[in-house]
């Protein structure tokens, strides 16, 4: 497997984003290494799109977001995700399974 | 969970709004420990700091701009966004001052008649009387449906049955008029009374400005002589003394103690200004012949208007068949009393409704049309920001936020013109229709009016901008990129769109045309109306002896004796005479009769007349000539044989083809204890009132076989008939201080004061009308030059090739006048089917007139034209050179 980290596919943050939280709450920088381990290193997530996508995520009431000790105690803003998040991310799957599906048969056929 | 996503959405949304340096703090701490934990990240994979530091900064990419992104996902950004659009959009306005004013000008027109208007429906219709829980509040009427009677005053022993057997109401309450005669230092004059039972305060539900109202413990001994003054009545006769209870008043001559002060709000009945206790178990108890009873209730939580009618209709029914001889075929009506009490006004109010619409929506389309005619020429600027990554909907926006903008000054400035649209309506109101039109005295511009005109300003905001705004977005803006702004040929869909809007606009402006010219039509028929008697030179007035001090008809008759004699033998005085009621007066005294050879077919289809009991110089003083026989004389008196004289249209509804002289005819029931009256003569018919459709039937009887305590006085002079008014009221306190005269007005002012109603609405909509016609001028005009000077290029090109000017006027004209007709056509359609619809509504006033129509057509025809021959008259001066060699 190609271990280069890779631009993300549009809509797909979002489900990344969501998905790292399942484990349970985290600070961005925790976001950000989640994903990347997560992906096995191919995404790496910048702040300049993770801190968009975190606070919008916020206003649509997927995540809540509070403060509170890092490691090291110093303060940091941590997410968690909500009830409407879970289930946004359950459609986020599913969508995204319909989609790799179609795309793997869409190769495979050529 | 739906909602809580929403819920989510709206703090953050009023975060942004209200704790903007909080949440710019919040980030800015966020971002940092971000930094410091890519810091510390870096050190434990054993970078040196500084090495480390580095790394991080690079990684995050700028503290600043991480920021800037954040706040350009949220919805915060959509806010700063539409107030940035809003200070752009200033920035354009004040640039185009002249496109400025005239369409903040165009707006306040329509959004001030709208203001001015509204303000009365709130007032007259929405909330006529300021009781709280309105709704609930009901007015109860007997009907007799075989009579086509559905709004008969109350017998007081149904009345009595209904309270106790119904069960809908938590109150139900009874009220007559009681006015009174006020005496006593130095003061003599009518006041507007009213009896009320121990129920009527409590239903009402409004507190006591001081003391205490009405209730049973002044119904204990038989009614006490309290009474209770209105807020208006204290203030004016009473400076607002506070200390002012306990004092007596004397009504009739009698010692009233005033126990309280009614609260400020409470105005019912309509010019009420005293309040006295009502005891209906005296002597009226058992009857159900006298309907005089005016009836309130308030339903209980579980009733409905529905469920009461059904509740007391079953208690008529058993009394119909208890007491067939007064209840037979008489049933209930129960009705909201905010319903009950604006009939009449409310038709004329939403007609002015219905057109400040009108003229609302002229003034949008006017504007939409500005607009338009602006945005062509900045077709380049959108076509940039489009280029440079404005989205289609960021376009929209800024145009929407530009003519909100011209919409809200065009709100402000409205609202102070409403004040002034408002005086218009109100202007020569007669103080009767004042005081006893309920809510009229409310009529402002409140919270509640400024919140409409707040809604109506965004929303014709939003009217004039989406036809630019959608014109924009849908073209094609590389086209509009490379189109210069003098083309040879305008856009056709812009051009197509604003001939759509020149015809919208002639046609709403013909169908205001047509609606003040018909209002105006109709009041001035209203005036012309053939009235039967010569109004000039009469001075009238009303008085009302107490009963309590003259009891007898002879103590009634001497001083009617003594007050013709006196203001008879006054100077410039040609004749004196009293009548039951004014020709065109408020009100006027129907009466069921039985006439010879006609016995009613059943006790259901008793025929009626208006009765009128006058003096002898009756007929003398209107000039109402006398037909056949003669009229009363002298010699009617109280011994001699009873008579009658009446009038053509009563002979011809019972004597068509016989001499009506000698017959008899008998006033009252037929069961009454009336003496049959022998006709002796018959005089020409006089209107009772101008909106009347033919005049009523008519019986005169003599006063002095009938004598009554109050009457009308009328008296004809050869001077002006005001001048007379002091010295008659000098001659009225030398017969009887006890006894003012009251409502002192000529009858022409009698008559007019009849129709001041319509006269206002006529005013109103011809100021409407005004406004319609140069809007309209204005449209077509700016429509009109604007694609001449569109069209330069062109015109240029025809006239080099040959075309004279007068093909080229021809040529502009042509297009002007296919919209005109277009638009005249379809806003005559309207205004037709309209004036259909509404013409029942407003009693008559409003009829198809095909002269009204035709003039006004004619007249927008011609002002369209004007309007369009002035730009074609341009074109005609295009030099074809300079034309050409435009671009």
């Amino acid at each position: 497997m190609d271990s280069r980290p890779t631009t993300l596919l549009q809509g797909t943050l979002d489900l990344l984003i969501l998905q790292s939280l399942m484990a349970g709450e985290k600070h961005g920088l925790g976001v950000s290494r989640r994903i990347q381990q997560i992906s096995g290193g191919t995404f790496v997530v910048k702040p300049g799109s993770l801190f968009p996508a975190l606070h919008r995520m916020e206003e649509q009431g997927w995540i809540s977001s509070f403060w509170g000790e890092s490691e090291n105690n110093r303060r940091a803003k941590y997410y968690r995700l909500t009830k409407a998040g879970k289930k946004q991310l359950e459609a986020e799957t599913k969508r995204w399974d319909r989609i790799s599906w179609a795309i793997a048969q869409a190769l495979e056929a050529s | 969970m739906i909602t809580l996503p929403f819920l989510v959405k709206v703090r953050s949304l009023l975060r942004n709004l209200f704790l903007s340096t909080r949440v710019h703090a919040e980030l800015d701490q966020e971002v940092r420990a971000h930094l410091g934990m890519l810091i510390e990240e870096n050190i434990r994979a054993g970078m040196p700091p500084e090495e480390a530091q580095r790394a991080a900064r690079i990684e995050l990419g700028g503290i600043e701009q991480v920021k800037e992104q954040v706040r350009d996902a949220g919805i915060g950004n959509w806010l700063h966004a539409v107030i940035s659009d809003g200070r752009f959009g200033l920035r354009q306005l004040r640039k185009n001052p002249a496109f400025t004013t005239v369409a903040v000008l165009t707006l306040a027109l329509g959004i001030g008649a709208n203001t001015a208007i509204f303000s009365n429906v709130d007032a007259l219709v929405l909330r006529p009387f300021s009781l709280p829980g309105l709704d609930r509040v009901v007015a109860i009427w007997e009907t007799v449906p075989k009579q086509d009677a559905y709004r008969v005053s109350v017998a007081p022993a149904n009345f009595h049955d209904w309270t106790e057997q119904s069960r809908s109401f938590e109150y139900l309450a009874a009220t007559r008029g009681w006015d009174a005669n006020l005496t006593g230092e130095g003061v003599a004059e009518r006041v507007e009374g009213y009896q009320v039972t121990s129920n009527f305060f409590p239903l009402l539900g409004v507190p006591a400005e001081l003391g205490r109202q009405i209730s049973s413990v002044d119904l204990q001994q038989g009614a006490a002589t309290v009474v209770v003054l209105s807020h208006g009545f204290w203030e004016r006769h009473l400076a607002g003394d506070r200390t002012v209870l306990g004092k007596t008043l004397l009504l009739n001559g009698r010692k009233f103690t005033i126990v309280g002060i009614a609260g400020s709000d409470l105005d019912f009945p309509a010019g009420a200004q005293i309040w006295t206790p009502f005891d209906l178990h005296s002597v009226e108890s058992t009857d159900r012949e006298t309907h005089s009873l005016l009836v309130l209730g308030r339903l209980n939580k579980n009733a409905s208007v529905s469920s009461a009618t059904a509740d007391l209709q079953a208690v008529a029914g058993r009394l119909a068949e208890q007491f067939p001889g007064s209840n037979a075929g008489h049933g209930v009506r129960v009705i909201r009393l905010a319903e009950d009490a604006t009939n009449g006004t409310w038709q004329f109010v939403m007609v002015l409704m219905g057109c400040a619409v009108f003229v609302l929506l002229l003034a949008a389309v006017n504007v939409a049309n500005l607009q338009l005619a602006r945005a062509s020429s900045r077709q380049k600027e959108m076509a940039i920001r489009s280029g440079m990554g404005a989205s289609r909907w960021q376009l929209i926006r800024q145009l929407l936020v530009e003519s909100t903008l011209l919409a809200l000054a065009g709100g402000a400035a409205g609202a102070l013109l409403a004040n002034w649209g408002m005086e218009l309506l109100r202007r020569d109101l007669p103080p009767f229709i004042m005081a006893h039109v309920p809510g009229l005295k409310h009529v402002a511009v409140d919270f509640r009016v400024l919140l409409f005109t707040l809604a109506v300003a965004l929303g014709s905001g939003i009217l004039a901008g989406l036809a630019p705004a959608f014109r924009f977005s849908g073209c094609d803006l590389n086209d509009a990129l490379k189109e210069s702004t003098r083309s040879s040929t305008a856009g056709r869909s812009a051009g197509r769109l604003r001939g759509v809007l020149v015809i919208v606009e002639t046609a709403l402006a013909l169908i205001l045309l047509v609606g003040a010219g018909l209002m105006v039509s109709g009041f001035r028929s209203l005036l012309a109306v053939e009235m039967g008697f010569d109004r000039t030179h009469v001075l009238t007035f009303h008085i009302a002896l107490a009963t309590e001090k003259y009891q007898k008809k002879d103590q009634i008759q001497s001083y009617y004796d003594r007050l013709l004699h006196q203001l008879q033998t006054m100077p410039s005085v040609d004749n004196v005479a009293c009548a039951t009621s004014l020709p065109s007066g408020w009100s006027w005294n129907w009466t069921e009769y039985t006439a010879e050879d006609h016995p009613p077919a059943s006790a259901g289809e008793v025929p009626s007349t208006v009765s009128q009991i006058v003096t002898p110089d009756f007929l003398r003083t209107l000039h109402v000539p006398l037909i056949k026989g003669r009229f009363i004389s002298p010699a009617d008196g109280p011994d001699a044989p009873p008579v009658a004289v009446i009038s053509e249209s009563m002979a011809h509804a019972n004597w068509p083809d016989q001499d009506p002289i000698g017959k008899r005819v008998k006033l009252g029931r037929p069961e009454s204890s009336e003496p049959e009256r022998r006709v002796v003569g018959v005089v020409r018919d006089i209107r009772s009132s101008a909106f009347e459709p033919k005049p009523n039937p008519t019986t005169y009887v003599p006063f002095a076989q009938m004598p009554q305590a109050s009457s009308a006085v009328l008296v004809r002079t050869s001077a002006d008939p005001l001048s007379l008014a002091r010295s008659v009221t000098q001659q009225l306190r030398s017969i009887d201080p006890g006894t003012p005269a009251y409502d002192v007005r000529t009858l022409e002012q009698v008559v007019s004061d009849n129709v001041s109603g319509v006269e206002s609405s006529a005013r109103m909509m011809l100021v409407f009308g005004l406004i319609a016609l140069a809007l309209a001028a204005a449209g077509i005009f700016a429509v009109m030059a604007y694609s001449v000077t569109q069209r330069t290029h062109e015109i240029g090109i025809r006239m080099a090739l040959g075309a004279r000017p007068f093909d080229v006027l021809r040529l502009v004209m042509a297009s002007a006048l296919k919209m005109a007709l277009l638009g005249l056509t379809f806003g005559l359609g309207v205004s037709l089917l309209l004036t259909q619809a509404i013409s029942n509504a407003v009693f008559g006033v409003i009829r198809i007139e095909p002269p009204v129509f035709a003039s006004l057509t004619a007249l927008l025809a011609l002002v369209g034209a004007v309007a369009a021959y002035i730009p074609a008259r341009w074109a005609t001066k295009v030099d074809p050179l300079r034309a050409l060699r435009g671009d």
